[in-house]
């Protein structure tokens, strides 16, 4: 059908604008997306519709939504919420184009995320886990690694996910387990912001183990899919003129959770994970622009065990007899080495000297002796 | 050591360390150790162990094939592993986990390493049968190696034979020959003719154990082609029960005529054809008669006697013939002549010493001693046969008398031992009753009877040998009257073998108008010979014919003591009384109502109870005579 812009628009604003119309007026209005998405001067446009129609957002001020700068408070309710939900998941079920979809769900979510809109996605995505729901798991992923896995934005995710999942269930749920299997690129980005949440001095004072059944998870994804490390390489589909964003494997962020939980965990699962990162990183094969375990993410490993050592030091504990500490460098050496092996490491010398800079320890200094010719 | 066997070691304790408590931890040592010496065995071995007990199969291939290629000749840790491997290889049908994990760990080695693992045991193993066993094991894996590999395997059986053939025979015949059946590669002529030997000795040997005699011969006939195989010799035919004997001849004729003077081939086959028409002739004599093993002895038959025979005829030297005496005559006779002529010629010029030599290699011991007595008699060489005699050690004694009185027989004459020999045979008499033979006589020619240890065989043959001792002397003038009566009494058997003697006997107690009573009363029963007795006695009443008693002789107990002490007693017809009448229609009826009895029994009796008599009508020896001792 071709019709005028404005047209279009005030098709829309006569017979949708009604309230007891909602949620028709979205599923309408995510089909006429379609079609204006692929222009690139609709943009405007689009992001009016979808704050009108999907998520009814006002302004507090005019009417003219454009020139406003105050944040749109969405006046939905509990259930018109609830109706969204399930009007996205039947739409992110259609057969379709990848692109499309993508593209639909970064405009709905890629940008002005709002709490409220955040709060919704949370709940999207906890329900498309739940439902095994593949094709929108897909965008989310997408999404996921435009925004950045460590933006509050995806942060918000995991944890959501975490609490829906872990903290308040008795047993793991099967879909959480088979997630791999659904949202292959999904569950590799939500391991990177999951594991910025736990054994991060970062993030909080102390060092925060993961709950038990996440860490047993994780460790089961690793274990089964040893491939999973490198689902984020694959190239995103995404809209025409967008620029993909750098992947992160999250290996880095797990490595820093096994060398760093002899200080604070017994588990043995924390074994398990670690001889599944060493034969991830055999299996890696970088191909020159991002590396694997980035010197940032090496650095704040080393910053960790620096402040572990001073606290010892303080105790008058040498660190040769420290357990935890012989342990922690026993799984650091072994990754380093491996990593450097299979190039996984850019600045190999500054890493080695950093190295050099901790208490000794037996397989360290042969780590170092090797790789330092 | 230097530094960096250090450090391996180091990690290496490490991951020991761990291998139980935390084997996730021990891998990861163990990863990290090999990408730093990758060439070390104790990090390769280490790895392999954490597999193994992890039972990740593929990956502990991998391990055991980086190991079993890079470091073939060192380790005694990967010698264990091997050796573990190849036990359980060889033990496929254990269950326990060990075995299993095994058996499948070596499923996911390269073939190339399957191989080499092998090679590598074979070369190094110090144990002769272990190395055998792995080859075995080798060629049921990987039949094409089979091929090259072979003729060392069979050098080490036949080496191993040298200490324990027993065992090395059992694993040539029932593992290795059926591997290579269906390609037998090319070997020496030394090696396989000794291997066929071989084969052959453990074959016999089950077979005269009588332990599993079935396939036997399909067996060995099937071994004699495949050495045959290896050694390019011309194939001879396939075993089959059905095939008579006569068309193995004939091919052997036919491969003996193109070979050369003495050829090993030749040799073979006449000596597996000679070996089993032995065994046809061996086996057979024994058969099942009346729910009892009978055994057959091939004896002396009796010759044809008449008045009027030329005595002076030179007797024929062909071979003897065989009369059909029993149901398995024709093929025992067969058998016999098979294995003659097969002997004959493995006894000429060109091949006696060899042959000589291989049957020294062979347990038929036993079965040639038989064989050549038996030939001995056939051919009639007497003192050979006496020789032989004493080389027969496993024969009981009733055999040995039956031959010595064969042996008589064969010479025209009897001697004192041989009449003991009658008088053992018929102390020792089995229990099978069995049945009289037909053929026992033969006129003109020699032949030779398989006669089976039955009561009535050999009381036949027995009867048979004294009456043919007696019959002429019938002709002769003066011949006693006792005797004319104990040799009617031994006519009883058959009266229908010598009708003209029986009528010669009756013409002459007519003549004498005499009987012996006591004769009459115990051992006459035969109604034909009642009658003609009642008929001489009625028709003689004018005549005197009398009925005698003679004195009793000593040593021997009488059945009738009527006659009363040792006073003579006579029954006369001239002017008989009733009372002889009586008397004499009396012991007539006694006689017709014993006319069922068992005749083989009767004439046993007799002859022990006679014997003394029976020996002096032989021999001629007058009176008194000694007792006779058996």
């Amino acid at each position: 059908m071709s019709m005028s812009v404005d047209s279009n628009k005030s098709l829309l604003r006569k017979s949708d604008m009604k309230l007891d119309n909602y949620p028709t007026c979205a599923v309408e209005a995510l089909t006429r997306l379609e079609t204006l998405i692929a222009s690139r001067n609709k943009q405007n446009m689009v992001m009016q519709i979808i704050s009108e129609f999907i998520f009814l957002e006002r302004t507090s001020k005019d009417g003219d939504v454009r020139k406003s700068q105050a944040l749109p408070i969405s006046q939905m309710n509990l259930f018109q919420e609830f109706q969204l939900i399930i009007v996205l998941i039947e739409y992110f079920s259609r057969p379709g184009r990848d692109a499309t979809r993508n593209a639909i769900f970064l405009s709905l979510f890629g940008s002005h995320l709002t709490p409220q809109r955040s709060k919704l996605l949370c709940r999207l995505i906890s329900t498309a886990v739940s439902g095994s729901v593949a094709p929108l798991l897909s965008s989310a992923g997408t999404w996921m690694q435009q925004v950045g896995c460590k933006t509050p934005f995806s942060l918000e995710v995991a944890q959501n996910i975490v609490s829906d999942f872990i903290s308040y269930s008795r047993k793991t749920p099967e879909q959480l387990k088979q997630l791999p299997m659904v949202g292959t690129h999904f569950a590799a980005n939500f391991m990177v912001a999951v594991a910025d949440l736990y054994l991060n001095e970062q993030r909080s004072q102390t060092l925060n183990p993961p709950p038990d059944a996440l860490l047993d998870t994780i460790t089961e994804w690793m274990t089964e899919n040893v491939a999973l490390c490198l689902a984020s390489q694959q190239p995103l589909v995404l809209p025409a003129g967008a620029i993909a964003m750098p992947f992160t494997t999250p290996l880095a962020g797990l490595l820093r959770w096994v060398v760093l939980a002899p200080l604070v965990s017994n588990r043995s699962a924390y074994s398990n994970l670690h001889l599944s990162l060493l034969r991830a990183l055999q299996q890696l094969v970088t191909s020159g622009e991002s590396t694997a375990l980035p010197n940032q993410d090496l650095r704040q490993i080393v910053k960790s065990l620096q402040s572990y050592c001073a606290r010892l030091a303080e105790s008058n504990t040498d660190p040769k007899a420290d357990a935890a500490y012989q342990k922690c460098m026993e799984r650091f050496a072994q990754a380093v080495q491996i990593a450097l092996i299979t190039n996984c490491i850019t600045n190999q010398i500054q890493l080695l000297c950093l190295l050099e800079s901790l208490p000794p320890h037996k397989l360290m200094k042969i780590v170092i002796e090797a790789h330092k010719k | 050591m230097s530094s960096h066997e250090e450090n391996e070691l180091y990690m290496v304790k490490e991951a020991q360390r761990l291998r139980k408590s935390d084997p996730c931890a021990a891998m990861a040592w163990i990863i990290t150790a090999k990408t730093l010496y990758p060439n070390a065995f104790n990090l390769q071995y280490e790895a392999y162990l954490l597999e193994r007990d992890g039972k990740n199969y593929e990956e502990a291939a991998k391990c055991f094939s980086v190991m079993a290629s890079n470091f073939p000749n060192q380790h005694t840790e990967l010698w264990q592993e091997i050796n573990s491997l190849t036990n359980a290889l060889r033990n496929e049908n254990e269950t326990t986990p060990e075995h299993e994990f095994y058996v499948k760990m070596y499923k996911h080695l390269t073939p190339e390493v399957q191989h080499n693992i092998f090679m590598h045991t074979i070369n190094h193993s110090a144990d002769n049968l272990e190395r055998v066993y792995i080859y075995i094991l080798m060629f049921n894996k990987f039949p094409k190696s089979a091929i090259t590999q072979a003729p060392r395997l069979l050098e080490m059986l036949a080496e191993g034979m040298k200490t324990k053939p027993d065992l090395y025979q059992r694993i040539l015949v029932k593992e290795v020959l059926p591997m290579i059946q269906n390609k037998p590669p090319e070997l020496s002529p030394n090696l396989a003719c000794r291997l066929y030997t071989s084969s052959l000795e453990f074959y016999l040997r089950q077979i005269m154990d009588e332990s599993d005699t079935a396939d036997a011969w399909k067996n060995i006939f099937k071994v004699l082609m495949i050495c045959g195989q290896m050694m390019g010799w011309e194939p001879f035919l396939p075993f089959s029960k059905h095939v008579n004997q006569n068309v193995y001849w004939e091919k052997l004729v036919d491969i003996l005529s193109g070979s050369p003077a003495g050829s090993s081939q030749v040799l073979f086959y006449a000596t597996t054809l000679f070996i089993y028409s032995l065994h046809g002739y061996i086996r057979n004599c024994k058969l099942r008669i009346e729910d009892a093993d009978v055994s057959h002895v091939l004896v002396e038959g009796f010759m044809e006697w008449s008045p009027e025979g030329d005595v002076s005829e030179v007797p024929s030297m062909e071979p003897p013939k065989f009369s059909l005496t029993t149901a398995i005559s024709p093929e025992l006779s067969k058998a016999f002549l098979h294995a003659a002529q097969c002997w004959q010629l493995l006894n000429t010029d060109q091949f006696q010493r060899d042959f000589s030599q291989l049957m020294l290699a062979l347990p038929l011991a036993p079965w040639i001693s038989r064989f050549l007595f038996d030939l001995a008699i056939y051919f009639g060489h007497r003192d050979e046969a006496n020789k032989l005699m004493a080389d027969m050690t496993t024969q009981s004694s009733l055999v040995q008398s039956l031959q010595i009185l064969s042996l008589n027989l064969m010479q025209g004459s009897m001697t004192l031992q041989g009449f003991q020999c009658i008088l053992k045979i018929l102390s020792e008499l089995p229990a099978t009753q069995g049945q009289l033979l037909e053929n026992m006589s033969l006129k003109g020619h020699r032949h030779m009877v398989f006669l089976p240890l039955t009561r009535s065989a050999l009381v036949q043959y027995c009867v048979g040998a004294i009456i043919s001792r007696l019959s002429c002397k019938v002709y002769e003038p003066n011949c006693p009257d006792r005797l004319l009566g104990d040799l009617l009494v031994l006519q009883q058997l058959n009266l229908l073998n010598d009708v003209l003697l029986t009528q010669q006997i009756f013409n002459l107690i007519k003549q004498r108008k005499s009987f012996n009573l006591r004769t009459l009363s115990t051992y006459i029963i035969n109604i034909d010979l009642i009658e003609e007795l009642s008929h001489i006695w009625n028709s003689q009443q004018e005549d005197n014919f009398e009925l005698t008693s003679s004195p009793i002789s000593s040593g021997t107990p009488t059945a009738t003591t009527a006659a009363g002490g040792s006073q003579s007693r006579r029954i006369g017809t001239r002017g008989a009384d009733k009372g002889a009448r009586d008397e004499f229609r009396a012991i007539t009826r006694q006689q017709i109502a014993r006319c069922n009895e068992n005749v083989i029994t009767l004439l046993a009796n007799f002859i022990s109870q006679e014997h003394l008599m029976l020996a002096q009508h032989i021999f001629g020896i007058s009176q008194p005579v000694e007792t006779i001792v058996i």
